[in-house]
C-alpha cells in the first residue's frame, strides 16, 4: 500500500511536471487526484487496513495529497503566466507602422497670423470692429484727409466699382465708421480684406490688413511707440529691437514707419532685409486733426494714434515665404506645412 | 531721386560724414536713403516732401540733421541792351492754372555738347545729356527743383507765347513722339498758331531746341498742382517736370532758376541774354505764419523738449521762428500750414528714437464683443477638426468661373477697372473658387482634397453699397479615411456627417433637410439645408467643366443665418430619474419613403411616451430602428411598452406601407 502511494506520487509529479498546457494539466489532475482516480480509490480502501496501520497510511495519503495539490496549483499558475506571456509576445506590434489616419485639417497661414495679431491686441484691451469690403470713396479717402485729385490718392492703386464706390484699399475706413458712431475712449482693431490694382511676387490684388487705433483725452506719440513696441515684441520676440522712422500718411501726423530687426539675420544685414538689418512691418502715426474734426471730435480735447499692417507680409516674414501667390493658390502641400 | 555726393557737398561750406552716415541720418529723418555705386545717394521722396525733389532740398534736410550750414551761390546775369520784350511776347489767359509765368531770351547761342563735368553730373543723377541748353534746364531742375523749358525762338509763330486751356478736340504731339487728345481742363503753352507744350508736363517736338537753334526762349513758371496732376494722370505722362509741379514748386525759385539758367546758357553757348525778364504773375505769394505752442508739442509727443531746441530745429529747416509765431518758407507752403505739421517737423529732427515709449493711460469701458467674429472662428475650428484644410481665395472671379458653374454674371457686382477679366466680378458663391482649388490639386497628383473657406459673397442692391454676407463652403473629394486598409470614398453621407458634426458642435438639433432640384447637384444625391444653403454631390456636368473625373461633394451655408440659429442660450435639462425601455423594429421601406418620414411617424404615434427614435442598423435592405420609451414620473411596465410598441408597428405597416421583418 505504501509503495503504491509513493509510486502514484512519483507518477503524478512526473505528469504534472510534463504538462505543457492547461488541458494536459487538467488531465493529470483527473487521472491522479480526481474522484475516480486510483489515489481516491486507495483513500476509500483505507478501511480495509488493519486499525493500527490506518493512521500512518492515512497521514501519508494526506501528505501526498497536499503535496500533489500544491504541485498542481504551482503548475497551474506557471502555465497561466506562460500563456499570458505568450499572448503578450504574440500581440507585439511594429510601433513604426503608421497610425490609423484620423483626418485633421489645417488653418490657412493667413488666418493663423491674423488670429495671432488679433489675440495680442485683444489682450491689450482692444475690441474688434468690421466694415464692408466694398466701400464708399468718402470713407476710403475723403474722411481720411485724402481729398479728390490729391496726388496722395496715387499712393493706392484703386479698383473701382463706380465713381463713388470702390474696393477698399486699406482697413482705415473702419476708423471713420466707428468714430462717426461712438465717442472716445476707443481702442479698436479692424481686421479684413483689402484690394489694390497690383500684382507681383510681393503684391496681391487681394490681401489682408489689420488696422488699429486708440483715441482718448491724452494719447501721445510715446504711447504709440510703447504700444507698437509691445506688440512687435510679443509677435517677433522680446529681444528684437524696434525702430520708428518718420514717414508720410495723409491721415496721420506725425507719421511713423515701424521696423523690426530682421528675423533672418538678426540685424546683421541679408537678402531679406536688403542689407539694412531692418524689416518694415507697420505704418502708424498720430491721427491727423483733420480726421478727428471730420468725425466731429475736437482735436484740442482728444488725441489718438492709428496703425496698420499687412498680414501677408508678416506671414511671409514669419514663415520665409517668398511669393505671395502661394497663399491664394491653396496647394494642399503648401497648406499642410502650417 | 539720385543725389551725387560731390554735388551735395557743394551746397555746404563744410559737410562732414561718409555717404553711409548721411544715408542713415536721412533715413531716420524720414527719407529712406541707400548709397549706390559711385557715391550717389538714392533717396525715396515721400509724397508730401515736394521740397526734397532737388539737391537744394536734400541739402536743407541734411543741414537740419547735421547742423552744417547751407550756402547759396551768387547769381550774376550779364545782359545786353536789347530788351526781352523785343524777343518774345507772353500772354497768360488762364491765371488760375498758371499763376506765374516768366521768360528770358538768349540770342546768338551755339548748340553743342555740354562740357564733361556737366554731362557726368547729369548721368550720375540718372539724366541723359542732350545739348548745352537742354542740359542746363535739367541741371537746374535737379539742383533747384524748378522745371524749365527751352524753345527755339525761330519756330515760335509771331514770337508770341499764349498760355491757355486746350480747345475741345485739339491734339498735341509731345517730345516722345506720342499724339495726345486733349480736354478743355488741360493747360497748354501755345504760340500764335499751335500748341508748343503741354504746360508743366512735356514740350512738343515742333519748337524743340535743335542743332540749328540760334535764339532760345526760356520758360520758368508756377503751374497749378491739381491741374498738372490731373493732366499727367489722364495723358499717362509722368515726367521729372510733372512730379515737381504737381506737388507745387517754390514761388521764389521760379525766378532764381530762370536767372541761373540764363547765366549758365550764356556761359556754355556763347549766347547773349536780352535785358530783363517777362514776369506775368497773379498776385504775390507771401510766407504764412503758424502759431506753435511748445506745451502742445510736448503734450502730443509725450516729451519735454525745450522751447529753444524747438526753435533751433525749425530754423535749420528754413523756418522763420521767433516766439510762438513761425513763418513758413514758400518751399514748404505745400505741406506745412498747421501747428501739427510743425510738431511733426520737430519730432522727426529731434529724433523719433529719443521719444520715450510709454503705455496709454486709457480705460476701456463699454467694450463690445464682436460675437460674429468669435462665431466664425468657432466654425473655422470645427471645420478644421473635421479634417478640412482652410483655404483663402480671391473675392473676385471671372466670367469663366461663372460659366463653369452655370451662374449668372449679371447678378454680380462688377469691378470697373479690373487687372484682368478673371478678376472682374465679385463672387456670388465661393464654390467656383473652391472647385478651382480642387482641380489645381488633383492636377498635381494630390488625390484627397478636403477644403473649406469662410468668406464673403457680394450682390448688387439698390442702396449705396452692395450686399456682403459671410458664408461657409466645403468641398471634398478622394478618400475620407487615411487608413491603409479602409479608405472609403467621398459621398453625400460622408459630407453629411461633417454637416451634422457642425450642427452638433453648435448645439443645433434636427435641422431639416429637404429635396432639392439644383443644377449644381447630381439629381437625387443632395438636399436643401432649410433656410441656410445646400449640400450634395456635384453634378457630373459641372465636374466635367473642371476636368475632375471623380465624385466631389460640397455644401454651402449662410453663416449669418447659422449665427441667428445659435443665439438662443442653452438651458440645463434635469437628468431622467427613471429608466428607459428600448424596443427595436426591423423593416423594409417601400421605394420613395424617407428615413426622416419614418422617424417622424414613430414620434407622432408614440406621443409623450417616445423619448427618441433613430435608425441604428442596416442589414442588406432591412433597416433597424430603435424606439426609446420613457416616463419622467415613474418606471414604465413591460406591458404598457409592449402594447404601445405593437400599436406603432401596426400603424407603420398600415400608414407607411412598410414590411416588417420578423
Amino acid at each position: 500500500m505504501r509503495d503504491k502511494i509513493l509510486r502514484i506520487e512519483t507518477d503524478a509529479l512526473a505528469a504534472i511536471n510534463s504538462a505543457n498546457d492547461p488541458q494536459s494539466l487538467e488531465a493529470a489532475r483527473v487521472k491522479y487526484v480526481g474522484k475516480k482516480s486510483e489515489f481516491m480509490q486507495l483513500l476509500k480502501s483505507l478501511g480495509t487496513l488493519p486499525p493500527e496501520e490506518r493512521p500512518k497510511v492515512g497521514a501519508l495519503i494526506n501528505q501526498v495529497k497536499v503535496k500533489l495539490q500544491k504541485a498542481l496549483n504551482e503548475k497551474r499558475m506557471l502555465l497561466l503566466q506562460t500563456e499570458q506571456h505568450q499572448k503578450i509576445e504574440a500581440d507585439k506590434i511594429d510601433i513604426t507602422l503608421p497610425g490609423k489616419g484620423i483626418r485633421r485639417g489645417k488653418y490657412h497661414p493667413i488666418s493663423t497670423v491674423m488670429e495671432e495679431v488679433k489675440d495680442i491686441f485683444l489682450r491689450l484691451g482692444y475690441e474688434i470692429a468690421e466694415g464692408p469690403d466694398i466701400e464708399l470713396d468718402y470713407y476710403n479717402f475723403d474722411g481720411l484727409n485724402i481729398p479728390p485729385h490729391h496726388p496722395s490718392r496715387d499712393m493706392w492703386s484703386t479698383l473701382f466699382i463706380t465713381d463713388k464706390v470702390l474696393l477698399r484699399t486699406h482697413t482705415s475706413p473702419v476708423q471713420i465708421r466707428v468714430m462717426e458712431k461712438r465717442k472716445p475712449p476707443l481702442a479698436i482693431i479692424a481686421p479684413g480684406r483689402v484690394y489694390r490694382r497690383d500684382s507681383d511676387a510681393t503684391h496681391s490684388p487681394v490681401f489682408h490688413q489689420l488696422e488699429g487705433f486708440l483715441v482718448d483725452e491724452v494719447v501721445t506719440f510715446g504711447d504709440l511707440k510703447g504700444t507698437l513696441t509691445e506688440f512687435l515684441r510679443q509677435m517677433f520676440g522680446r529681444k528684437r529691437n524696434v525702430r520708428f522712422r518718420p514717414s508720410f500718411f495723409p491721415f496721420t501726423e506725425p507719421s511713423a514707419e515701424v521696423d523690426v530687426e530682421c528675423v533672418m539675420c538678426n540685424g546683421k544685414g541679408c537678402k531679406l532685409c536688403k542689407g539694412t538689418g531692418w524689416l518694415e512691418i507697420l505704418g502708424s502715426g498720430m491721427i491727423d486733426p483733420n480726421v478727428l474734426k471730420g468725425v466731429g471730435y475736437n482735436p484740442e480735447k482728444v488725441s489718438g494714434f492709428a496703425f496698420g499692417m499687412g498680414i501677408e507680409r508678416i506671414a511671409m516674414l514669419k514663415y520665409g515665404i517668398d511669393n505671395i501667390r502661394l497663399f491664394y493658390e491653396n496647394d494642399i502641400r503648401f497648406l499642410e506645412q502650417f | 531721386m539720385k543725389v551725387p555726393m560731390d554735388w551735395l557737398r557743394e551746397q555746404f561750406t563744410t559737410l562732414k560724414g561718409s555717404p553711409e552716415q548721411l544715408a542713415s541720418l536721412l533715413t531716420m529723418g524720414g527719407l529712406e536713403t541707400v548709397v549706390d555705386a559711385g557715391n550717389v545717394l538714392e533717396i525715396d521722396i515721400i509724397p508730401n516732401r515736394s521740397d526734397c525733389w532737388s539737391i537744394r532740398g536734400i541739402a536743407r534736410e541734411v543741414s537740419a540733421l547735421t547742423k552744417y550750414n547751407v550756402k547759396t551761390p551768387p547769381i550774376s546775369v550779364r545782359e545786353i541792351s536789347k530788351k526781352v520784350a523785343e524777343g518774345v511776347k507772353v500772354e497768360v489767359k488762364d491765371k488760375k492754372l498758371c499763376p506765374r509765368y516768366m521768360a528770358r531770351v538768349i540770342e546768338n547761342v551755339t548748340i553743342k555738347e555740354s562740357p564733361d563735368w556737366l554731362k557726368s553730373r547729369l548721368e550720375k543723377a540718372g539724366v541723359r545729356a542732350i545739348n548745352n541748353v537742354v542740359d542746363v534746364t535739367n541741371y537746374l531742375l535737379l539742383e533747384l527743383g524748378q522745371p524749365m523749358h527751352a524753345f527755339d525762338a525761330k519756330l515760335i509763330a509771331d514770337r508770341t507765347i499764349v498760355v491757355r486751356r486746350a480747345k475741345a478736340g485739339e491734339k498735341a504731339t509731345t517730345l516722345d513722339g506720342k499724339e495726345h487728345e486733349l480736354s478743355t481742363d488741360m493747360l497748354m503753352i501755345t504760340d500764335a498758331e499751335k500748341i508748343i507744350a503741354v504746360g508743366g508736363v512735356m514740350g512738343c517736338a515742333n519748337t524743340e531746341v535743335n542743332n540749328k537753334t540760334k535764339t532760345v526762349i526760356l520758360e520758368s513758371a508756377f503751374f497749378d498742382p491739381v491741374s498738372i496732376h490731373k493732366t499727367s494722370k489722364f495723358l499717362k505722362l509722368r515726367t521729372d517736370s510733372s512730379i515737381r509741379f504737381e506737388h507745387g514748386v517754390d514761388w521764389d525759385v521760379v525766378e532764381e532758376a530762370l536767372d541761373r539758367a540764363a547765366a549758365m546758357i550764356a556761359d556754355l553757348s556763347g549766347g547773349l541774354v536780352l535785358k530783363g525778364k517777362i514776369d506775368k504773375k497773379a498776385g504775390k505769394r507771401k510766407p504764412k505764419t503758424v502759431t506753435l505752442r511748445p506745451e502742445r508739442v510736448n503734450k502730443i509727443l509725450g516729451t519735454d523738449i525745450l522751447e529753444t531746441e524747438m526753435t533751433g530745429i525749425l530754423k535749420r529747416l528754413g523756418f522763420g521762428a521767433s516766439g510762438k509765431k513761425v513763418k513758413i518758407p514758400l518751399f514748404r507752403a505745400a505741406d506745412i500750414y498747421r501747428e501739427i505739421d510743425l510738431i511733426e517737423e520737430i519730432a522727426r529732427i529731434y529724433g523719433y528714437g529719443k521719444i520715450e515709449a510709454t503705455m496709454p493711460n486709457t480705460s476701456f469701458p463699454d467694450k463690445e464683443l464682436d460675437k460674429e467674429d468669435i462665431f466664425r472662428n468657432k466654425v473655422r475650428e470645427i471645420m478644421v477638426g473635421c479634417g478640412l484644410n482652410e483655404v483663402q481665395t480671391y473675392s473676385m472671379q471671372g466670367p469663366r468661373d461663372f460659366e463653369k458653374c452655370g451662374l449668372d454674371p449679371a447678378k454680380a457686382v462688377k469691378v470697373d477697372n479690373p487687372m484682368n477679366v478673371e478678376e472682374s466680378l465679385m463672387r456670388t458663391m465661393l464654390l467656383p473658387s473652391l472647385l478651382n482649388v480642387v482641380a489645381h490639386n488633383l492636377n498635381r497628383q494630390i488625390e484627397d482634397v478636403f477644403i473649406f473657406e469662410i468668406g464673403k459673397i457680394y450682390a448688387p442692391t439698390d442702396k449705396k453699397l452692395p450686399m456682403e454676407r459671410w458664408v461657409l463652403t466645403v468641398a471634398i473629394t478622394g478618400s475620407p479615411f487615411m487608413s491603409a486598409i479602409d479608405k472609403g470614398k467621398v459621398d453625400y453621407f460622408y459630407l453629411k456627417g461633417i454637416l451634422e458634426n457642425l450642427f452638433a458642435s453648435l448645439g443645433i438639433k434636427d435641422h431639416k433637410l429637404s429635396e432639392i432640384d439644383n443644377h449644381l447637384i447630381q439629381p437625387g444625391r443632395g438636399a436643401a439645408i432649410e433656410g441656410l444653403g445646400k449640400i450634395g454631390e456635384l453634378h457630373p456636368d459641372i465636374r466635367k467643366n473642371y476636368g475632375i473625373d471623380k465624385p466631389v461633394a460640397f455644401f454651402g451655408i449662410d453663416l449669418e443665418g447659422l449665427y441667428q440659429l445659435v443665439q438662443e442660450g442653452k438651458r440645463y435639462k434635469p437628468l431622467p430619474k427613471f429608466p428607459s425601455a428600448s424596443r427595436d423594429i426591423a423593416m423594409y421601406l417601400p421605394k420613395g419613403l424617407e428615413n426622416q418620414a419614418v422617424i417622424a411617424m414613430i414620434r407622432k404615434l408614440g406621443g409623450a411616451m417616445v423619448e427618441d427614435a433613430f435608425l441604428f442598423d442596416k442589414y442588406k435592405d432591412s433597416l433597424a430602428y430603435r424606439v426609446v420609451y420613457r416616463n419622467p414620473e415613474r418606471t414604465l411596465t413591460d406591458e404598457e411598452v409592449n402594447k404601445k410598441h405593437a400599436e406603432i408597428i401596426k400603424a407603420l405597416e398600415s400608414k407607411l406601407n412598410v414590411r416588417i421583418r420578423r
